[in-house]
C-alpha cells in the first residue's frame, strides 16, 4: 500500500469527521467520506436515562457504586493477586534504597580496623613483650588480644592515635614494682629540606626527657639518599611523653615497641647478693674461731671467693637495675613527601573516606543492579503479559 | 443535553475546536468535569461498540469515569492528552468486561434518531446504507473493530489512538487505512 495513498486516505476521512458533512468532490473520496460518516453514525448512543445518572454521580464525586442501586451490579471479578506495575519513581526510589540499606549493611559489617583510613604512610604500632616472664594478665594488658605474644596493631594515620597508645600504662608492659627492659623502633618521614631540622629535633627532646642521644648519624643534601639514624636512652617513665614529641617532629611510617620483663632475674640477682653477703658473714664468724693457721687460710681463701661473687652479683643486680630503668629509643629517619595537616590532611581524608563509600557504593551496585534489572524485566514481561491477557478478549 | 448532543459526538471536531487542558500533573475536579462532558458520550460509544451490550456498556462507563476520577491524581501530561488516558481506562475496562462475560451478544438495535430530519425517499436509503454498514462492521474482528471504534465511535486522533494501544502513530494509520479499505470493499460487495 503506497503511503501517500493511505495517508491521503486519512485525511480525507478526518475532514468529514470533523466537518460533519461530506466534503470532497472526487467521487472515491465522497465515498469514504460518506463510509466514514456512516460508520461514526452507527456509534452507540448512551440512554437519556443512564446520561442523567451519570450526571448525578458527577455531582457527586463519583461515589463508589452500591449493589442494588440501581441495576445488579455485574459479578465482581474473582479477587487474584494483581501484578500491578509500580511508576518508575517508586521503582527508582526502591533500587535507590536497597543500594543504601546494602551500603549501610557493608559499612556496618566492616571491621573496626578496616574503616579506619590507611595507606602506605600509615604508622604501624606493634607491641611485642617478652611472653616467657609476663604474668598472663599483663600479657592481655599489653597485647589487648588475650595473651598473644605479639600482636600488630591496626594502622591508622591519626598521630594522636599513637600517642594515645604510647601514654597509655596498659599498653606497655610491666609496671612500677616490675622491671621491665622497654625499647622501641620508629620510622620517621620528613621532606629532605627538613631532615637537619628533625635530627636537631630528636636531640632536644631527648635533653627534655633527660634522656642521652647515645648515637647519631644523619645524611643530607643527596637527593633520595637522606636520612639517618639515631639511638636515645631517655627514663622508662619518659618514654610515652618521648615517642609523643618525636611524633610531632616528622611524618610517622611506624612505631614498634617491646618489653622485656626482668623482674625476676632482678630479684634472683639480689637475693643471689643477700645470700653472698649472709655467707660472707658466716665465713667471717669462722674465721674468728678458727684454731689452726691451715684452717684460717682456707676460710680466708673463701671469704675472698664469696666476696668477688657478691661483687659479680651486685654488677649483674646493678645491670639490671640500669636496664629496667632506661628505655632504648632507635629512630630511622628517611626522606618523604611533605607532610599535610590542617586543611590538606583533612582535604586529604576527605577524599579517601570519598573513594572508601564510593567503593561500598559499587558494591552494593553489584548486588543492586542485577537485581533491578531482573525487577525491571519481571516488570515489563508482566504488563506485556496482563496486556495479551486483556487483548485475547479481541481475538 | 439532547439527543443530538449525545449521539453527534464531534470527535475530532470537537477535539480540534476544544482542546482540553493539560496539566503538568493530575486532573483537577473543574477539569475532570469538563473532560467528563466533552468525552462521555464518545466513552460510552466506544465501550458500547467493544461490549456490545448496553446494560455492560452503562456498567463500564460508568465504572471507567469513577476509576478516572480517582485516579485523576495519576495522570501525566508527558504520557499522552487526558483524552489518551481516559480512553486507555476505558479500553482495559471493556476488554475485562468481555473477558469476564464472554459475551458475544450484538448490541440493541438502536432507536431511531429523531432529531435527524429525513425524508420519507431518504429513509429508505439511509436503512439500507445503515444495514450495509453494520454488516460491513460485524465483518471485522476484534482489534479492528477496537480500532474502529476508537477513531469513529472515541473520535481519537491517530496520535491518540496510537498512546491507547501502545503503538506507533504510523502503524495506527497503516491499519487504519486496511480497515476502512476492508469496510469499503465489504459495503460495495453488499450494497
Amino acid at each position: 500500500m503506497a503511503p501517500r495513498e493511505e495517508s491521503s486516505t486519512l485525511v480525507t476521512i478526518d475532514e468529514a469527521l470533523a466537518a460533519d458533512r461530506v466534503t470532497a468532490a472526487e467521487p472515491k473520496e465522497r465515498e469514504l467520506q460518506t463510509l466514514a460518516l456512516a460508520v461514526r453514525d452507527e456509534s452507540p448512543v448512551p440512554a437519556e436515562e443512564f446520561a442523567r445518572r451519570m450526571e448525578e454521580r458527577l455531582a457527586a464525586g463519583f461515589p463508589r457504586a452500591r449493589a442494588g442501586a440501581r441495576r445488579p451490579a455485574p459479578a465482581r471479578p474473582r479477587r487474584r493477586i494483581a501484578l500491578t506495575r509500580p511508576s518508575l519513581p517508586v521503582l527508582a526510589g526502591g533500587t535507590t534504597l536497597l543500594v543504601v540499606v546494602v551500603a549501610g549493611a557493608s559499612v556496618l559489617s566492616m571491621p573496626d580496623d578496616e574503616t579506619a583510613l590507611t595507606d602506605g604512610d600509615s604508622p604501624t604500632t606493634e607491641v611485642a613483650p617478652a611472653p616467657d616472664v609476663l604474668e598472663s594478665n599483663e600479657a592481655e594488658d599489653a597485647t589487648g588480644a588475650g595473651g598473644e605474644a605479639s600482636s600488630a596493631v591496626a594502622p591508622s594515620t591519626s598521630e594522636d592515635t599513637i600517642r594515645e597508645r604510647s601514654a597509655r600504662p596498659e599498653a606497655l608492659p610491666g609496671r612500677d614494682d616490675r622491671r621491665v627492659d622497654r625499647s622501641a623502633q620508629v620510622t620517621l618521614a620528613a621532606p629532605a629540606d627538613e631532615l637537619q631540622e628533625v635530627g636537631a629535633g630528636i636531640a632536644s627532646v631527648a635533653d627534655r626527657h633527660r634522656g642521652v642521644l647515645m648515637s647519631s648519624s644523619l645524611t643530607t643534601g643527596e637527593a633520595g639518599r637522606g636520612g639517618g639514624s639515631f639511638e636515645l636512652d631517655v627514663p622508662v617513665d619518659e618514654l610515652p611523653s618521648t615517642l609523643a614529641e618525636l611524633s610531632d617532629l616528622a611524618t610517622v611510617r611506624s612505631l614498634t615497641q617491646a618489653g622485656d620483663d626482668r623482674t625476676a632475674r632482678f630479684v634472683r640477682r639480689g637475693d643471689d647478693v643477700d645470700e653472698l653477703r649472709a655467707d660472707l658473714e658466716g665465713l667471717q664468724a669462722e674465721l674468728a674461731a678458727a684454731a689452726t693457721d691451715d684452717e684460717f687460710d682456707a676460710i680466708r681463701a673463701q671469704i675472698r671467693a664469696t666476696r668477688d661473687e657478691i661483687s659479680a652479683a651486685e654488677r649483674s643486680f646493678e645491670s639490671v637495675r640500669e636496664r629496667t630503668a632506661f628505655a632504648t629509643i632507635a629512630i630511622t629517619l628517611v626522606e618523604g613527601e611533605q607532610r599535610q595537616t590542617g586543611l590538606g590532611a583533612a582535604l586529604d581524608d576527605g577524599v579517601d573516606l570519598l573513594e572508601d563509600v564510593l567503593g561500598i557504593a559499587i558494591r552494593a551496585l553489584g548486588v543492586a543492579l542485577p537485581l533491578g534489572l531482573l525487577a525491571a524485566v519481571a516488570w515489563w514481561i508482566a504488563g506485556v503479559l496482563r496486556r495479551r491477557q486483556r487483548e485475547s478478549a479481541l481475538a | 443535553m439532547t439527543s443530538r448532543s449525545l449521539r453527534r459526538s464531534g470527535g475530532v471536531s470537537d477535539a480540534i475546536a476544544q482542546p482540553a487542558p493539560r496539566l503538568s500533573a493530575g486532573v483537577a475536579t473543574d477539569s475532570f468535569e469538563s473532560l467528563y462532558r466533552k468525552t462521555f458520550p464518545r466513552v460510552y460509544a466506544y465501550v458500547a461498540s467493544l461490549v456490545r451490550d448496553r446494560a455492560a456498556a452503562e456498567d463500564v462507563t460508568a465504572q471507567v469515569f469513577e476509576r478516572a476520577y480517582r485516579r485523576r491524581r495519576s495522570f501525566r501530561a508527558s504520557r499522552g492528552t487526558h483524552e489518551a488516558w481516559l480512553f486507555g481506562i476505558a479500553r482495559n475496562a471493556a476488554l475485562d468486561e468481555l473477558r469476564r462475560r464472554k459475551r458475544r451478544v450484538a448490541l440493541e438495535a438502536e432507536p431511531a434518531d429523531d432529531s435527524l430530519a429525513v425524508t420519507p425517499e431518504d429513509q429508505a436509503e439511509l436503512a439500507l446504507r445503515r444495514e450495509t454498514v453494520r454488516a460491513a462492521l460485524a465483518g471485522l474482528s476484534g482489534h479492528e473493530r477496537d480500532l474502529v471504534a476508537l477513531k469513529f465511535a472515541g473520535g481519537l486522533s491517530n496520535a491518540e489512538i496510537a498512546r491507547v494501544l501502545g503503538t506507533s502513530e504510523s502503524n495506527v494509520g497503516t491499519r487504519l487505512h486496511r480497515t476502512i479499505e476492508k469496510l469499503r470493499r465489504a459495503c460495495n460487495g453488499t450494497a
